[in-house]
């Protein structure tokens, strides 16, 4: 193909159909962003973003959002570091099976959590205070979840597995002579471990802390569910109230857009350390190979530290779930669960009778099939010009790709607002379509993660040999490198498929009358008090989590890639 | 079958110049054989030829048809040029059997089925894996996997054939079973053969012709196995090509003498090399088989500093003036005879052989 005067390749077509995929659905919105919050009427907009934040909800949501991250990220580092510890470099039984128990917090979505939890904590009618307030003959609730440090305590439940995988991970990677050496020199493990170990351990502690803080910091559905009630937002959720109280008027969007554009940057600059951190810390503690890492005995601890992890998980991962599961088969909300007061004729109802819940678990379920669908394409088209081709300018893609990673789910909404809502000539916004925008750039980072880990275990020359038996650059992809990556690409596309099922954060700003998804559909339930239907939906919807990550474990399990033989 | 010229060939990456008016013509039908260390370009030479790279200048013919030109702006994909290669991490595909790796060139011609099958069966038996052609590449030894390369190479009936260190993976047994087998393969079938490798062992094993890279980038010598090995023309190449001895002279009172030593040399040398080691030029060369060492007598004496057993041989390092010089002698024989010498004992050496080599072109090169 011929463009001035110039010969063009395949190579570097696809190059500008990627760039110009990640510049519209990620760049573009995110610029719209940084633009309408810095620039008014073509100057710079400097007094009016410091008349924002100095506005007194303004200030204390950001105080509140330092508060909780700062919080959220000292409790999940410690008890991710202490599990990762006890999993990787102790005689704990049952280790194999805890390590997976540690993660299932992982694949719940946090808010259904809070749901369960305002269930069981809430100052008047949560299970747990009535209870005790019953044994105790007190009024005065034991715990209040509608505070700060209820939000702190199940934000924590749900991240701290970032940093146990970051940890635990290095740990059992971490070259044992090290360790050994220092054995030879006379010291004792449990010198070892404070000495020699923990230390070698801080970039991978400090990454997860990052991740967790990053993570922390652009969360919304906790404080949403657990701090509206009684007044304590957090940046993201003041977004959410703003925009929603306005009904979309440009101000509120501007306002938006400015506490946006501090999450853009507050991300920017986590990555950035995190970034630092981790190549600083890429020094030999690392070896390659799987090695057999000296386990601490714990002797008489041990049984207690069992005890104490699984009684850790019985109450941040089955209580919860349980509570859910429970409540969702009630006849009236404030019922005590006796088997004459259990129904399933909730489930029924939302399934089958109730619009709200019908309508969105056809919505989820369309938009995250097509989403995921068209997310994992395109992303394994980027990841295949990133990974395989040589082309010019290719680094402008890379800096690109990098984007979706950074982005927090409320900024990208917003981002899609600006760009889809008819100021460039297509208006999307009340419609599925907008959602489905925003969904692709919520996950082009999972797809581009997934499908260039599978591309660069292809060797080149596996391509390369294929041309040589006379394949065109199309055969090759078609014969040779399709074949090999589709489980990664069925990891995407599940990787997509599943959290997008139950998203909240984006659809609640993007939702239309006809438009809500599971998500918004469970928080709205609950915000109308409606929680036994809202516990049956996420019930629901857990159903599905569970089912699909055993999908996923069958399809990445039992297939793999061998790479060049 | 096709001969291969390459004219005037410049390999630039960023700003690093690999080599530059690179000119070679392989001969329809021979095994010719790139020879050069680790980073002189040899590879880049293969994969330009492949079509994998594009040469910043220079042209490269395959037979009569010009595959890559920059100055015409000519460039055949690799699918179009009628080739074979084979990898050095022999690029199995994973996910296909042994037969369907093989069919796989007849399949993208569109060879009719009962023909393809025909082929396949033969190639595999050609490379003597008949009974594994259900078997997947995970299933199958290194050696087998580099078999499977070559019938898939070879099954479309290539003009021509690269090999790019295809035996460099497999353990010494498996690698000199290889080459006699790459060899045979070569006389069965006819087609040209072009290898790229660094082991100078493979290179004479099976070559008609061949060529020494320098790390330069430059081809410093092409010729017969044999015309090289005996006649190198530089430094580099004799060092290149097996163990050397690099002996520095001087010239005292018009007697030529190891550097350092007493005693004249007790060797033919002629009047214009003399002159040259009076200049300093030139130093000599020689392998360690070439000489031979005496308890008693020889003009040239010097004290075995080491002394290691390898086996068929033992091999000596002398002291001999300044200079430390590694001769060898047959094991058995040298046991059996008492003429095995000890460390710290002193003995003769003569030289069969002197080569002599620009001084300045040793240090660099060796």
């Amino acid at each position: 193909m011929t463009f001035f005067g110039r010969k063009y390749g395949i190579a570097e077509l696809l190059l500008l159909f990627s760039v110009l995929i990640l510049v519209v659905v990620v760049a573009v919105p995110i610029l719209l962003i940084l633009w309408t919050s810095f620039v008014v009427d073509g100057t710079l907009n400097i007094a009016g973003i410091i008349d924002v934040l100095r506005q007194p909800d303004v200030f204390q949501a950001i105080v509140n959002s330092l508060i909780i991250a700062a919080a959220v990220t000292l409790v999940s580092t410690i008890l991710g570091v202490f599990f990762a510890w006890l999993v990787s470099r102790t005689d704990l039984p049952f280790k194999g099976a805890m390590k997976l128990l540690f993660l299932v917090p992982f694949m719940l979505p946090s808010f259904i959590g809070a749901i369960a939890w305002k269930i069981l904590l809430s100052p008047r009618s949560g299970l747990i205070n009535k209870w005790l307030m019953g044994l105790f003959g007190t009024d005065q609730p034991f715990f209040n979840i509608y505070s700060l440090w209820g939000i702190v305590a199940v934000e924590s439940m749900y991240l701290f597995p970032f940093v146990f995988i970051q940890v635990s991970g290095a740990l059992e990677r971490m070259d044992p002579t090290l360790e050994e050496s220092a054995r030879i020199s006379g010291a004792g493990l449990l010198t070892i471990t404070r000495r020699i170990t923990l230390p070698l351990m801080r970039p991978s502690i400090a990454a997860g802390a990052l991740l967790v803080a990053l993570y922390s910091l652009a969360h919304f559905g906790v404080p949403a569910v657990l701090g509206t009630e009684s007044g304590i937002f957090n940046v993201p959720t003041l977004i959410y109230q703003k925009i929603y109280a306005s009904a979309g008027k440009f101000d509120a969007i501007r306002e938006g857009t400015i506490l946006s554009s501090l999450l853009v940057l507050s991300a920017a600059l986590i990555l950035y350390s995190q970034n630092k951190i981790l190549t600083a810390g890429r020094f030999q503690v690392i070896a390659g190979k799987s090695v057999r890492p000296m386990l601490l005995k714990l002797r008489g601890l041990r049984y207690p530290l069992l005890i104490l992890s699984v009684l850790y998980i019985g109450v941040t991962v089955l209580l919860p779930t349980v509570t859910i599961f429970l409540v969702s088969m009630l006849k009236t909300y404030g019922l005590s669960f006796t088997p004459e007061n259990m129904t399933w004729h909730n489930f029924e109802y939302i399934l089958f009778k109730m619009k709200l819940t019908k309508d969105a678990i056809w919505n989820s379920f369309y938009l995250s099939l097509t989403a995921g669908l068209v997310t994992m394409l395109v992303g394994t088209l980027i990841s295949y010009v990133i990974v395989k081709m040589k082309v010019r300018g290719k680094f402008v893609l890379e800096f690109l790709g990098l984007l979706p990673f950074s982005v927090p789910g409320t900024v990208i909404a917003l981002g899609v607002i600006l760009m889809w809502s008819g100021k460039f000539g297509v208006n999307l916004y009340n419609t599925a379509w907008i959602i489905f925008v925003a969904y692709i750039a919520r996950y082009m980072a999972f797809a581009l993660k997934s499908t260039s880990a599978a591309l660069e275990q292809v060797g080149d020359s596996l391509e390369e040999a294929a041309r040589a038996c006379g394949a065109t650059h199309w055969q090759s992809m078609k014969d040779i490198v399709l074949p090999l990556i589709k489980p990664g690409m069925v990891a995407a596309f599940f990787l997509i498929f599943l959290p997008a099922l139950r998203e909240l954060t984006t659809s609640v700003l993007l939702y239309g009358p006809k438009t809500r998804t599971i998500g918004v559909a469970i928080y709205a339930l609950n915000e109308d008090g409606e929680t036994v239907l809202a516990a049956a939906l996420s019930a629901v919807a857990l159903v599905i989590i569970i089912v699909g990550q055993w999908v996923i474990k069958r399809i990445t399990g039992t297939t793999k890639i061998t790479g060049g033989g | 079958m096709a001969d291969v010229r390459l004219e005037n060939l410049t390999a630039v990456f960023g700003t690093h110049r690999v080599f530059e008016g690179f000119s070679l013509t392989i001969r329809d039908g021979e095994c010719f054989t790139l020879l050069g260390p680790s980073g002189c370009g040899k590879t880049v030479v293969g994969r330009m030829i492949a079509g994998f790279e594009h040469p910043g200048r220079g042209d490269i013919f395959i037979g009569d048809q010009l595959v890559s030109s920059a100055s015409q702006d000519v460039h055949v994909p690799t699918e179009q040029r009628g080739i074979g290669v084979v990898f050095q991490d022999y690029a199995v595909w994973p996910h296909k059997t042994v037969y369907q790796n093989v069919a796989y060139p007849l399949e993208i011609q569109g060879v009719d089925a009962t023909d393809a099958s025909a082929r396949c069966r033969e190639g595999i038996s050609l490379v003597h894996l008949d009974g594994l052609e259900d078997r997947y590449p995970s299933q199958l030894s290194g050696g087998q996997q580099q078999r499977v390369a070559l019938a898939r190479a070879l099954v479309s009936r290539p003009r021509l054939l690269l090999l790019d260190e295809p035996l460099t993976n497999l353990d010494a047994n498996l690698r000199e079973e290889m080459r006699f087998e790459i060899k045979d393969l070569q006389k069965q079938t006819g087609v040209t053969i072009l290898y790229v490798t660094h082991d100078q062992e493979i290179a004479l094993a099976i070559s008609d012709r061949m060529g020494i890279m320098g790390k330069d980038g430059a081809l410093r010598q092409i010729g017969t196995p044999h015309e090289v090995y005996t006649h190198p023309d530089d430094a580099f190449v004799f060092n290149f090509l097996g163990v050397a001895n690099f002996i520095p002279m001087e010239l005292i009172n018009d007697a030529v003498r190891i550097t350092g030593s007493d005693v004249p040399l007790q060797a033919e040398v002629s009047v214009e090399t003399r002159e040259r080691i009076a200049r300093g030029e030139v130093v000599a060369a020689c392998r360690p088989f070439e000489i031979d060492l005496v308890r008693q007598g020889g003009a040239t004496r010097g004290i075995v500093r080491r002394r290691v057993f390898l086996g068929p041989i033992v091999i000596y390092f002398i002291r001999v003036g300044e200079v430390e010089i590694r001769a060898q002698q047959e094991a058995a024989e040298a046991f059996l005879d008492g003429r095995a010498l000890e460390e710290g004992e002193a003995c003769g050496l003569k030289f069969q052989t002197l080569r002599w080599y620009d001084r300045n072109s040793v240090g660099k090169e060796a």
